[in-house]
């Protein structure tokens, strides 16, 4: 070892014999000070159980965040749950937070009423004091007084308490929001989804990725369009990040009405069945579909009308009027063959003179009445 | 305001043993008529209710409701609406006279006078009367009032059935020697009288 080694070392027991002698720890023995380790009983005893605060989607002790666009309904939804489990006792209110700061006066009157008929607190900006930048020094405190201890924080919407987009703020906001949760908090955020979907149609989480990094537990919420009556609507939380025995996928349908008070909103929500979700979504699929060859369909019905009859024929001129590949086209011909309307079939082949395949467009209300009777 | 009572994340909940309900307002004199009716007043209070005593101290959940009653306060009591995975603060007064209290975070009722265990009566106005001279206001926090609300329908609908406050017959007093004999030994007679 050299000189300067034996120098270094030197010093370091001369910081260490002066902290000794004015009864300080050195960093060892405040690590060891710091070791959890022997308390696993007390610390089991604290722990809580696997309860769900919001039924099937966010635990007690966890940390939740729901994603979804604007008017998707996840304001409405999360009340929904909690208002399932408070009435069935599984939750006291008095320990659930909502803390409502996406909303205007009406807004915050109607799910306050609603707060006291169920029995939970509504926090709202402005109103008795509140402003949505003490919610993190209100976490910080419950995690070093110990308060925190079943404590469950709802914040509505997210981007009021962190700016979702600098990664600085949303790092600084997960640090909080994981001591709040290691004392046993319960922290349900509810955030916004990108304007842009992803390749698979999807939504997609706004924001740096540290909010949903940090958290235990992240779902995103997404409309599941047509199918059911004008008026209503389906959407399905997609779990994207699980620790805990939450559920991958769950689907609701609400009905919403103009004039209708938001208490009605909440109680027409309903729990969707996985077979009912799933002719939803193959419906939404089918229409999606139809809408993309929309133009390849009049293009085709324009070369019949005209007396291209004849596959190659069609393909070509449709080809050369619309510039879609012969490929597409092929394909599109075999899809839509048939004789079924309502399939998506827009028409179907017929042997001519000379035993000549012909395409005859489908007329859906001749066909229609042909198969009633 | 008083003093809070306790500090969070240095006191120790239910540190202290506490004196039950019974023991404060009943045992000192068990066999007295008026004794006799408040412990027939108070089972009453606790089987129609579905409330459960809690005699230890400091309990959090009830300091945090009796810290904000600062007037009528006096022979108090804590309770608990156990349900299947929570368990609801409930907390009583039962002062001389009749208040009204404007409590942010409280909700309160007033329980029907023949159901009200303590059932108190002014030395001026003792013998035959058919309504007590202290008033019982079970509190609860704001969020908690459906379960009040609940509570008060069952409380009500009992007292219907039920005579006068301090209705005692030779049935309940046979039944309060027996109870006082099953007893012995646990009962400090002319102990402690009320808080």
């Amino acid at each position: 070892m050299g000189t300067n080694s034996n120098l270094k070392l030197d010093l370091k027991s001369i910081t260490n014999i002066a902290k000794k002698t004015q009864g300080q720890a050195t960093a060892l023995e405040l690590l060891n000070t710091y070791s959890i380790t022997g308390n696993s009983t007390e610390l089991r005893k604290q722990m809580l159980d696997d309860i769900f605060v919001l039924p099937d989607i966010a635990l007690l002790g966890q940390w939740t965040t729901i994603y979804a666009a604007p008017n998707t309904g996840k304001t409405l939804l999360t009340l929904w749950l909690l208002k399932k489990n408070l009435l069935s006792n599984n939750l006291d209110g008095d320990f659930v937070f909502y803390v409502n700061a996406d909303d205007n006066f009406k807004g915050i009157v109607e799910k306050t009423e609603l707060a006291e008929q169920w029995g939970f607190h509504m926090i709202a900006p402005n109103h008795k004091g509140f402003n949505t930048s003490q919610i993190t020094e209100l976490m910080v405190d419950l995690a070093e007084t110990g308060e925190a201890r079943g404590v469950i924080i709802i914040l509505d919407t997210l981007k009021k308490f962190t700016d979702l987009m600098h990664k600085r703020d949303s790092s600084e906001f997960g640090i909080i929001s994981r001591s709040f949760i290691s004392a046993g908090g319960t922290l349900i955020c509810l955030a916004h989804t990108n304007k842009h979907k992803n390749a698979e149609g999807k939504s997609i989480y706004s924001g740096t990725s540290d909010i949903r990094d940090d958290s235990d537990c992240a779902f995103i919420i997404d409309k599941v369009e047509g199918g059911l009556f004008q008026d209503e609507a389906a959407v399905e939380f997609v779990n994207d990040k699980a620790r805990g025995d939450v559920a991958d996928k769950i689907s609701f349908s609400y009905s919403k009405k103009q004039g209708q008070s938001y208490a009605d909103l909440v109680n027409s929500v309903k729990r969707l069945d996985g077979q009912k979700i799933g002719k939803l979504k193959s419906d939404a699929e089918f229409k999606r579909k139809l809408d993309e060859d929309q133009n390849l369909i009049s293009a085709v019905g324009k070369s019949i009308k005209a007396g291209i009859t004849s596959k190659a024929a069609i393909v070509k001129n449709v080809s050369e009027e619309t510039g879609v590949a012969q490929r597409k086209i092929r394909e599109s011909l075999i899809n839509r063959t048939g004789e079924m309307y309502d399939l998506g079939h827009r028409w179907t082949v017929k042997i001519g003179a000379h035993n000549k395949s012909e395409y005859v467009m489908l007329d859906p209300f001749v066909l229609s009445d042909e198969i009633n009777n | 305001m008083r003093k809070l009572s306790y500090v969070p994340g240095l006191d120790t909940e239910f540190c202290e043993g506490g004196n039950s309900y019974k023991f404060s307002r009943i045992d000192y004199d068990p066999l007295s008529d008026e004794c006799i009716a408040r412990y027939r007043r108070l089972k009453l209070f606790e089987n129609t209710s579905g409330l459960v005593e809690e005699a230890r101290i400091p309990s959090f959940r009830h300091c945090e409701i009796f810290e904000k009653i600062t007037y009528g306060y006096d022979h108090s009591s804590s309770w608990w609406l156990l349900l299947d995975n929570i368990k609801i603060p409930f907390f009583m007064i039962e002062p001389y006279g009749e208040y009204r209290f404007d409590i942010d975070g409280l909700k309160y009722h007033e329980v029907p006078n023949n159901i009200a265990p303590y059932g108190g009566v002014s030395i001026a106005r003792e013998g035959k009367i058919r309504v007590p001279d202290t008033t019982a206001y079970l509190f609860v926090k704001t969020a908690h009032y459906r379960h009040l609300l609940d509570v008060m329908a069952r409380l009500e609908a009992r007292a219907k059935l039920e005579p006068y406050f301090n209705s005692v017959t030779a049935k309940d007093r046979r039944n309060a020697k027996k109870r006082v004999r099953v007893e012995k030994g646990l009962i400090v007679f002319g102990g402690y009288n009320g808080d």
